[in-house]
């Protein structure tokens, strides 16, 4: 708290590559580049959201941060400390300040254990507090979840879903940390259930000044949570921006599509649809020059060949040749709208994705090109 | 007459602890080359109603009632208590059918082309060949590109979007009349179930198949489908035509999921109306109607007590509750919670 | 303060996961009888001295008390004083003539299971008939062998070394088993590689063979010796069953959070990762226990097994094999064999369906 304008984490460069072995020595004959280089900040009490499809790395990131897996390179600094260059001792004391929950709240929590030894076993680990004490602490995060404290006596196996999700929050805060990684909190919840752990999140981050990185693959619950938004694509982060920004002007082609693929309800809203070719590369060989090149139909000679640089605009940042072009050409509401446009011109060119787009139209959240601009 | 008819459908699983019932009083309608949504949470009885049509409810489940009427060329037949020899040609003949992991309905050890044709010889009396042919086609018409070279491919070599298109593949060997698709993007990345969704719409257009889509996406829904179906606690609880429903929701349990979606929307400004409680299991469906101990406009004593039947409250909208049009205002804390 | 889960909180049965195994277990009716039976078989070999002998349970000699009847556990713990005042093994008439003041409780009856009985050992018996006259009678209730030792006596003596074979080498068995995978499924890398290079040369290793070896070096091979053979050579297959167990549990969620609040190694593996990965292996262990019994019983009876006198039950089997008329060699042990080897698979299977998640689940 001593500096105000230091960000509370600042990942920068950060890189998670796992080994491939094979044989019976077990050589290693490759790297899968789960987390590729990636820089971000997060200020204390904002929350940064990190989207992309599985297999992005969006995950491998969310633990390298905690070293839960070990990163490669890069650094992590939380607080003023290099994550990375800290001894176990001092790694588990900095663990309680920083806290993870994870998406399957049925594995996440082992059920061999009382929800009273799984709350207590940070607590027994940090030393913190007497028999009382402790308690006090397990019921008070157990209430702030939205749990009774009898479910202190209770194991995972007798609770639903969402319940057992709170629990796991639960855990995450009995240590009182600072930031929490939710990695993926909701996707595997039912649909009625999410939006109460979304709210409950929501209600924990005000009354508690936490600061979140909240990973997911669910654009919508993204763009409601997040102060900022990075988007990924293989092992890299291809656009970073405030999220009313993003969801407005996004420029990247990927996040384009990314967009565009969303189902939604809203017939005023549904966008004329962007349908990429092809699948996502292996992160053990990714492309060449831009990562994305291969799926993206606004790509040149150029994007074959060179990785493309940050291009800064404000406080959005982009990884994208043709991103760069059109924002030295004019303004990012008028970029934003010209890529879709050309976005749209090529699918119609594929023969394609032009059949099943319904219904095309403008709205407020909708890329401003996206109805216009047809042509 | 519409391709699929379901009456009254009661499936119940009998287990050391009780009979209990997933999918209780269902009916249903899909007209020839309609797509029908089917949406609910787990434990609705979505993907209980799909095996019941196939046949394929397995032990100690089983049909308790009602009929399942599918028209075979004029004629309706009733595929409860159909003899399995009967079913089995109208399951992959007649109706086709996609799961939701593509890699487990895949048989690791054998090879794509191997695969579909064994789908085609299944039901067609064709040589070896024109069955490898007839493969070839079904890829291409999957749209999988470089099929030549698919054909001989096995199924871990293929990405998952790609597995779910030689899945469709294979439900499609024999032009089925109906595609019955349980989750068929759920396991998929956003950018590859729009490819999907796609591809769907577009067999559907052109091979005039009927599709009944199981999801719990009302995204999904309202973007691909002509008629949707909420279940709820092994019930329906509306039908509608998708605009319909998704302009003006009856049930409080649509309205609740609709309100629900964080779609452009900001923490910061407003907390979503979530649905209190959770969602209950067959072991422990409530009395009454089912969404009463969760519903915001429940009453007393009526709710609680009496089952609301499927009533057409608008032409081609019907909706189970008591109240529905006339809901008054939401109850700050449903009754049953606050009871606790 | 949040705003309530306003979930119904199921009622209170805090159950634990073998709570929970025990009372799937429980309402398994063939299994539950083979528990019994097994606990059963267990209070036969705990009381054996007790139910069949010729030493005296507990005894007053001269003024002071004594258990002769731990001989049989180990032959040295017959109290010296008997063997000091020549009592030979034959307590009852010893007893009388040296200190008429004496008491004794007595064995159920009064056999041995390593000699005849002589004529009026015991006041009035007459001794046990011998060769293929010893049928089955009300004195020798399941008859007497070629040289007159009573079958019921061995018997029940036989039921101890069963047990203790199948027990100590499983146990031997499955503290190194389960270690040596725990840990290299756990730490991984090298320790694996060598750990499970180390489990495939024993599992190349056939116990038969490396007993008789042993049997034909050793001087006195004992019963010990062949159970540390059988636990030695035992628990490849529990290794890498816990190996797989560790490599599929160490990555799963519950530990990464354990690792989260700040867990270290020996907590996630004490804690976290052993109470999940027990129960898949004590269906093999249980199976094994089966399996050295069966061992035991068949090495006996091929005649290399204890050296007599012996209370194997599988060395009865051998004495029956010079004269098959005598079927009652044949049959109270076979059926034993049977009826333990069986109870013990019963056992396993159950603890397989009370233990299995996917049962577990079917049954949700």
């Amino acid at each position: 708290m001593s500096d105000a304008t230091a960000p509370l984490l600042a990942v920068s460069d950060l890189e998670t590559h796992f080994p491939i072995r094979r044989g019976l020595l077990r050589r290693v004959v490759g790297q899968v580049r789960a987390v590729d280089g990636i820089s971000f900040t997060i200020q204390r009490g904002r929350t940064l959201g990190l989207v992309g499809e599985s297999g992005c790395g969006k995950t491998t990131a969310g633990r390298s941060i905690l070293r839960l897996v070990e990163p490669t390179a890069g650094s992590v600094r939380f607080a003023g400390r290099e994550v990375r260059a800290e001894r176990p001792a001092a790694l588990r004391s900095l663990r309680r300040r920083m806290q993870i929950v994870f998406q399957d709240p049925y594995g996440s929590l082992n059920p061999r254990m009382t929800v009273r030894a799984l709350l207590e076993e940070g607590l027994l680990v940090h030393r913190m507090g007497d028999g009382r004490e402790r308690l006090r602490r397990m019921t008070a995060a157990l209430e702030r979840t939205g749990m009774p404290a009898g479910t202190l006596a209770r194991y995972p196996h007798e609770f639903s879903g969402g319940q057992r999700q709170r629990i796991a929050i639960a855990r995450a805060l009995v240590l009182e940390p600072e930031f929490l990684v939710l990695d993926e909190p909701i996707s595997a919840l039912d649909v009625s259930i999410q939006a109460q752990v979304v709210n409950l999140l929501v209600e924990l981050r005000r009354e508690l000044g936490l600061t979140y990185l909240f990973v997911s693959h669910d654009l919508s619950v993204v763009e409601y949570i997040s102060d900022d938004v990075a988007v990924m694509y293989l092992g890299r982060l291809v656009e970073t921006a405030p999220a009313t920004d993003l969801y407005a002007r996004p420029l990247h082609p990927y996040t384009h599509a990314l967009f565009s693929a969303v189902p939604s309800v809203e017939a005023e809203r549904r966008r004329r649809r962007i349908i990429l070719p092809g699948d996502v590369p292996s992160p053990a060989r990714p492309p060449a020059g831009c990562r994305f090149h291969p799926r993206c139909p606004l790509a040149e000679a150029v994007c074959r060949e060179v990785d493309p640089p940050a291009t800064t605009i404000g406080g959005h940042r982009v990884h994208c040749h043709v991103a760069a072009r059109e924002l030295a050409a004019g303004d990012a509401a008028a970029a934003s709208q010209r890529i879709a446009s050309l976005l749209t011109a090529a699918g119609g060119d594929r023969g394609e994705a032009s059949k099943i787009v319904a219904t095309a139209a403008t709205s407020p959240h909708s890329p401003p090109g996206s109805g216009k601009a047809t042509p | 007459m519409p391709l699929l008819e379901i009456r009254n459908l009661v499936t119940a699983f009998h287990t050391p602890a009780g009979r209990v019932p997933a999918v209780d009083g269902v009916s249903l309608s899909i007209e020839r080359g309609t797509t029908l949504g089917l949406v609910g949470e787990s434990g609705c009885g979505k993907s209980v109603t799909a095996m019941s049509v196939l046949g394929l409810v397995a032990s100690p489940g089983r049909i308790e009632a009602g009929q399942i009427l599918l028209d075979r060329d004029g004629r309706s037949i009733d595929l409860v208590g159909l003899p399995e020899r009967q079913l089995r040609t109208i399951r992959g003949g007649r109706i086709g059918m996609i799961f939701q992991e593509p890699m487990t309905s895949l048989n690791p050890v054998f090879t794509v082309g191997n695969q579909v044709a064994e789908a085609v010889r299944l039901h067609q009396k064709v040589s070896r060949q024109a069955a490898r042919a007839r493969a070839l086609e079904l890829l291409r018409l999957v749209r999988i590109a470089d099929p030549e070279r698919r054909l001989d491919e096995y199924p871990h070599q293929l990405s998952g979007g790609m597995r779910q298109r030689v899945v469709i593949a294979m439900a499609l060997a024999c032009e089925p009349d109906l595609l019955i698709a349980d989750e068929p993007t759920t396991a998929l990345d956003v950018t590859i179930q729009a490819q999907v969704l796609e591809l769907l719409a577009d067999l559907r257009q052109r091979l005039g198949m009927a599709i009944l889509l199981i999801t719990h996406d009302l995204g999904v829904v309202a973007e691909t489908c002509d008629e949707v179906a909420v279940m709820y606690a092994g019930r329906i609880v509306e039908r509608a035509a998708a605009a319909a429903l998704f302009a003006r929701p009856l049930h409080p349990y649509t309205i609740g999921l609709l309100a629900a979606r964080p779609e452009h929307r900001r923490a910061a400004a407003d907390p979503l109306a979530a649905i209190p409680g959770m969602v209950p299991q067959p072991r422990d469906f409530p009395a009454g109607c089912r969404f009463h101990p969760r519903c915001p406009f429940v009453r007393e004593p009526r709710c609680t007590a009496e089952l609301p039947s499927l009533r057409e409250l608008e032409p081609g909208h019907l909706v189970r509750c008591h109240y529905a049009g006339d809901l008054g205002d939401p109850a700050t804390v449903p009754a049953e919670a606050r009871a606790e | 303060m949040s705003e309530p889960a306003r979930e119904s909180i199921p009622p209170p049965r805090p159950r634990g996961f073998w709570a929970e195994a025990w009372n799937r277990y429980r309402r398994m009716p063939l299994a539950m009888a083979a528990l019994i039976f097994i606990g059963f078989l267990a209070a036969v070999a705990l009381f054996a001295p007790a139910i069949a002998g010729t030493k005296p349970v507990i005894c007053k000699y001269k003024g002071r008390l004594y258990l002769p009847c731990l001989a049989y556990y180990n032959r040295g713990w017959e109290p010296v004083v008997f063997a000091r005042d020549k009592f030979r093994g034959e307590y009852p008439a010893n007893l009388e003539a040296k200190d008429p003041e004496s008491w004794a409780i007595w064995p159920l009856v009064f056999q041995d299971p390593y000699r005849a009985v002589r004529r009026d050992e015991w006041p009035g018996l007459p001794a046990n008939p011998a060769r293929d006259q010893g049928h089955p009678s009300s004195r020798n209730l399941f008859g007497t062998t070629q040289t007159g030792v009573d079958v019921f006596a061995k018997m029940i003596h036989g039921t101890t070394v069963a047990l203790l074979v199948g027990f100590v080498s499983m146990g031997i068995a499955a503290t190194i088993g389960i270690t040596v995978g725990a840990l290299a499924g756990y730490f991984g890398g090298w320790l694996d590689v060598v750990f499970s290079r180390i489990t495939e040369v024993v599992m190349c290793i056939p116990p038969l063979v490396l007993i008789l070896a042993l049997l034909a070096i050793v001087e006195k091979p004992t019963i010990w010796k062949m159970m540390a053979v059988l636990g030695l050579t035992g628990w490849t297959g529990i290794s890498r069953l816990m190996r797989a167990e560790f490599l599929r549990l160490k990555s799963a969620e519950f530990v990464t959070a354990a690792r989260s609040v700040g867990a270290g190694p020996g907590r996630i593996i004490l804690r976290h990762v052993l109470p999940n990965a027990l129960a898949p292996v004590m269906v093999p262990i249980t199976f094994g226990i089966a399996a050295a019994i069966l061992t035991e019983s068949g090495l006996s009876f091929l005649g290399f097994g204890q050296p007599p006198p012996s209370a194997s039950w599988g060395s009865l089997l051998n004495d029956a094999r010079s004269n098959l008329k005598m079927w009652w060699l044949v049959a109270f042990p076979g059926a034993a064999i049977f009826l333990t080897v069986l109870a013990f698979n019963l056992v396993g299977e159950g603890l397989q369906q009370a233990t299995d998640p996917r049962l577990r689940e079917a049954r949700k």
